[in-house]
């Protein structure tokens, strides 16, 4: 887990992994890659963390990792959101909104 | 320079290994991270850094190998094998997403319990206070009249030629000349309102009704709901018959079906009950409740008796002009044939005018006000929802960049603020409720019992109430849209970071310094309306009525006899009074008069004054006419200025008296005493009146409203000359509604058949007189509380977010050695642009808005300065009071807070 966000964050870091691969089909290092980019670097996760997180995630069946071999490249594992995942996403969204909500009030209260 | 090359890729398996010693080895587990690690160093060696360096980095990240391998292990080991079908592409159902929209919203908004309230509340307001103030004004001078095709009733008067605007009631001859000589007419009535006596069985009481001739029911085109009403033969005097209202019949009769056909008696004499109205007859009155047939009488006969109300209905294809062109036709021609009709002709004005002509002023300032209300309230929810815009940036850029797409973003800002908008309509209908009952209850009785109006109130009208509704939603909708105007133009990442803040929201800056603006102006207006308002009826207030309403109860008696205006029949009726109710303790005068002052009634005469040349018509004398009892001056303490007060001695077999008061004196004997002087009814100069001797002149009294001039008062005792009511007035030496029930006690000692009626103090009457503007300056009043209280909360919303969006420069400047005073300085000024910008142009908007107040005002100008000068005060120090607060917190900022958020 990156260093940069504190551990409030942690919990919820599942829902940036299953909004990643709702729409397509990635593969870890994208998914570690595409976190830190979109979040402008606030978040990044280590070799050490993501795939933990991962393989719980595919244990709960809410992603499923399935190897692709193309010529002349190493074989890639591929993760994609589940009928289940979706489901997971939905509600933790929500719940997600109303925690950066919070947080932002919170923050913008303290700012003023 | 090393050779960044792929080909050097370290090899990863190995190092991999080399860290999994002792611990259990996934084959594919260990394929992953080498994968992963290759591209993080092929990444690294793009980005320039040296081989060495690249490696440490994904070395860097390969830490607790072992404990992810077990991880792994056990995550697939126990793998719930149930994974479920994969949803099929495309499968977005709107609506769902919208109910889940909605609920989020729903909890958002929970969350947010302040801004939530003030911002329904807000709306509640305006919905609420415009419905309730549409609906009564709708009810008054919108809604067609309870008839059938009413839009076809007219009102005819006559009217002076020289004076258009103020016709006045009829005479019978010309009533029937007008009805004769008309094409335009399918029916038309005449009627006099009068007050009846009725006993019998029950309690007697005194009731409103009305002598009427034949074609009026026919006329309204509507029919008894039992029973008949009269025919043309029963207009002739001498039937004994009466209609009655559903309200006697029930009172009365127990709404038996067999009460047609019985007697009853209406003052003193039988008459037979030959119809009942429907309950929701209301003509013109609300509270008339018999109709006896015109029958009239000798004094009907004379041309200028003017006595009588008269109404029409227009044939289906003659319009109001055409109808209006031909009675002032034939009233040109009456005009040159009778001598009395000299300078007089006809008149037509809608039925639907009648008594609401002189409320448009009132009723038109109160929707003015009510309508900027409910524009402040719609630009506050505006205001408050930008605030919310801008200082939701982050939380829309961090979901934006979850993946939330435009679409989803918006639809769900559509859901939050169609939620608001609902609350705040839900609010506004209960506060609608409540307003257009309790201002159908405070309305004065002037506007509530004006013609044709339910007793009950208005009811609140769905299409009003769609419309302010409709209003605020758009408003509540559009403006909870705005966070997207700050997501599209900004990244989410620098949003995120807080350091993108200015280049999204600046737009706002400016559109809410307008709003505010707005807010300043509409609220100055509505405040300088109520100001005005304010100092119209304190002065009114201040007006000296001329009497001593104090320890003063008046209540009404009725005293019918067949000839109207004849001796009275009851003779003895001031000696009664006298000898019984100056005996109820804590009396100490008693009197009676035929129309009180402030009261709403009066009677003129025109007169003939001995010696005085009449070279014309128009030269003629006239005065106001009152009957009075003796005791009645004292009792009201109108001092008397000269001569005598009546006395019992002032029968009907002694000479004539009457007494003046000042302007009459002035008027009419301005070289000499008046008293001796003699005078008698009746301006033609063949009048065969006897001549009465002026015995009195008294103090100028108030009569028709403390704002109106004072008029000739012309008073003759009731023991000479009867009128058919007679308000008693009883000074009493200490609370005087404590002497209501011995009073009436004393009353029906004198005569049981005698209803008394409408028992209240003087004060209550001359309160009720002013009445007409005290109602809409308590009503502009709250209206102008509400506006000041928004457009405070608009500008603290501003300034609260100017300073937010400020506060690193604020930090940066304090760091640097700025005071706190230059700082809430700084604020305060940048905010008193748009506050000074709208007073300026409120004030302009109010000069011409007072305007429309018009004949509202009284002796106060619709510019006036001080009220103008005051209200700009206290606007502008509310609003610079809500500017200090935010801009005091500014000053309070750490800088070194501040600057460490970056």
């Amino acid at each position: 887990m990156a260093d940069k966000v504190g551990p409030e964050v942690k919990g919820s870091a599942e829902i940036l992994v299953l909004a990643l691969v709702e729409d397509r089909a990635r593969h870890g290092y994208e998914i570690g890659k595409l976190i830190e980019e979109r979040s402008g670097g606030v978040l990044k996760f280590h070799i050490a963390s993501l795939y933990p997180m991962l393989y719980r995630l595919e244990k709960r069946a809410l992603i499923s990792g399935r190897w692709v071999e193309k010529a002349g490249q190493r074989r890639k594992r591929f993760y994609r959101i589940t009928a289940e995942g979706r489901r997971v996403l939905a509600s933790h969204r929500t719940r997600w909104e109303d925690f950066i909500h919070a947080l932002t009030r919170v923050a913008s209260l303290k700012s003023r | 320079m090393a050779t960044n090359t792929p080909q050097e890729t370290p090899d990863w398996k190995a190092l991999v290994r080399s860290r999994l010693v002792d611990a259990p080895v996934e084959e594919d587990v260990i394929d992953e991270i080498v994968e992963h690690a290759d591209e993080l160093y092929r990444s690294h060696m793009l980005n320039g850094r040296a081989p060495a360096e690249a490696r440490a980095a994904v070395e860097a990240e390969m830490v607790n190998l072992p404990t992810l391998m077990r991880a792994a292990r056990a995550a697939r080991r126990r793998r719930i094998a149930t994974a479920t079908e994969p949803p099929r592409p495309g499968a977005f159902r709107p609506v769902s997403a919208f109910m889940r929209d909605t609920a989020y919203g729903a909890r958002l908004l929970a969350a947010r319990p302040s801004f939530t309230a003030v911002a329904v509340l807000t709306l509640a307001l305006g919905i609420g206070a415009n419905t309730a103030i549409f609906s009564i004004v709708h009810d008054m001078l919108l809604a067609p009249l309870p008839f059938p095709e009413a839009e076809r009733l007219v009102m005819l008067w006559e009217v002076e030629v020289a004076d258009p605007e103020n016709p006045y009631i009829v005479s019978a001859p010309n009533w029937q000349d007008w009805r004769r000589q008309s094409t335009s007419f399918e029916h038309a009535a005449i009627w006099e309102n009068l007050r009846f006596n009725l006993a019998g069985e029950q309690e007697p009481e005194q009731v409103f009704g009305m002598r009427v001739s034949a074609g009026l029911f026919p006329m309204l085109g509507l029919a008894p709901q039992l029973g008949r009403t009269f025919t043309e033969q029963e207009e002739t005097p001498g039937h004994a018959l009466v209609v009655i209202s559903d309200g006697v019949w029930r009172r009365r009769f127990g709404a038996r079906p067999d009460a047609i056909g019985t007697t009853m008696r209406v003052n003193g004499k039988p008459h037979e009950v030959i119809g009942v109205m429907p309950p929701q007859f209301i003509f013109e009155q609300q509270r008339q409740d018999v109709w006896v047939p015109i029958a009239f009488n000798a004094e009907d006969a004379a041309r200028d008796s003017h006595s009588f109300r008269a109404a029409a209905r227009l044939k289906p294809a003659v319009t109001f002009d055409a109808a209006k062109a031909e009675l002032e036709a034939i009233g040109a021609r009456l005009q040159a044939q009778y001598s009395e009709n000299r300078g007089e002709s006809a008149t037509l004005t809608r039925m639907s005018d009648m008594g609401v002509t002189g409320l448009k002023p009132t009723l038109y300032a109160l929707l003015g006000a009510v309508a900027l209300v409910l524009m402040i309230a719609c630009v506050n929810v505006a205001n408050l929802l930008l605030a919310q815009a801008s200082a939701r940036q982050k939380e829309f850029a961090i979901r934006s960049a979850l993946g939330a797409g435009r679409g989803r973003l918006i639809s769900q800002l559509f859901a939050e603020g169609l939620l608001l908008s609902l609350m705040g309509g839900m609010a506004g209908i209960g506060l609608a409720w409540l307003g257009t009952t309790a201002v159908s209850n405070a309305l004065p009785p002037s506007i509530r019992l004006a013609p044709f109006r339910t007793a009950g109130g208005a009811p609140i009208d769905p299409a009003v109430l769609a419309f302010t509704f409709g209003i605020a939603a758009l408003t509540g909708v559009l403006f909870s849209l705005a966070p997207m105007l700050g997501v599209a133009g900004s990244q989410p990442a620098s949003s995120i970071k807080g350091a993108g803040d200015r280049g999204g929201t600046a737009r706002f800056t400016g559109l809410r310094g307008v709003l505010v603006g707005v807010e300043v102006a509409l609220a100055l207006v509505v405040l300088t309306a109520a100001g005005l308002m304010i100092k119209s009826v304190g002065r009114l207030i201040a007006v000296d009525p001329g009497l001593d309403p104090r320890g003063v109860l008046v209540m009404d008696v009725a005293l019918p006899q067949p000839d109207f205006y004849g001796p009275p029949q009851r003779t003895t009726f001031c000696q009664d009074l006298d000898a019984r109710v100056s005996e109820v303790p804590g009396v100490l005068a008693v009197g009676a008069i035929s129309h009180l002052p402030l009261g709403g009634g009066t009677a003129g005469r025109g007169i003939t004054i001995e010696g005085r040349p009449v070279p014309t018509p128009e030269d003629a004398a006239s005065a106001q006419y009152r009957l009075t009892c003796p005791g009645y001056f004292r009792a009201l303490g109108i001092p008397i200025l000269r001569g005598r007060d009546f006395t019992h001695g002032d029968s009907v077999s002694a000479t004539g008296a009457a007494i003046i008061n000042e302007t009459m004196a002035k008027a009419y004997w301005p070289e000499r005493d008046p008293i001796g002087a003699r005078l008698r009814h009746g301006s033609s100069p063949t009048t065969a009146n006897p001549w009465v001797t002026v015995v009195g002149v008294v103090k100028d009294v108030r009569h028709f409203g403390l704002h109106n001039p004072m008029r000739r008062e012309m008073f003759r005792p009731y023991s000479q000359l009867a009128w058919p009511s007679m308000t008693v007035t009883v000074k009493a030496a200490a609370e005087p509604m404590l002497l209501a029930s011995p009073v009436r006690s004393a009353l029906r000692a004198i005569d049981a058949e005698q209803p008394v009626t409408r028992i209240r103090t003087m004060d209550a009457v001359i309160e009720e007189s002013i009445g007409t503007r005290r109602f809409p300056m308590l009503l502009l009043g709250a209206f102008s509380l509400v506006a000041l209280l928004l457009a405070a909360i608009g500008v603290y919303g501003v300034v609260t977010y100017i300073v937010s969006q400020r506060t690193r420069e604020i930090g940066i400047r304090m760091a640097l050695g700025a005071r706190a005073a230059e700082v809430v300085g700084m604020v305060v000024r940048r905010s008193l642009t748009p506050i000074a910008a709208g007073l300026v142009v409120g004030i302009a908007g109010s000069i011409v808005a007072s305007r429309l107040l018009g004949t509202l005002l009284y002796e106060v100008k619709p510019h006036d300065p001080v009220v103008l000068g005051a209200i700009v005060a206290v606007l502008g120090t509310s609003a610079f009071a809500a500017c200090l607060v935010p801009a005091r917190r500014a000053a309070s900022v750490d800088p070194l807070v501040v600057l460490k958020e970056e």
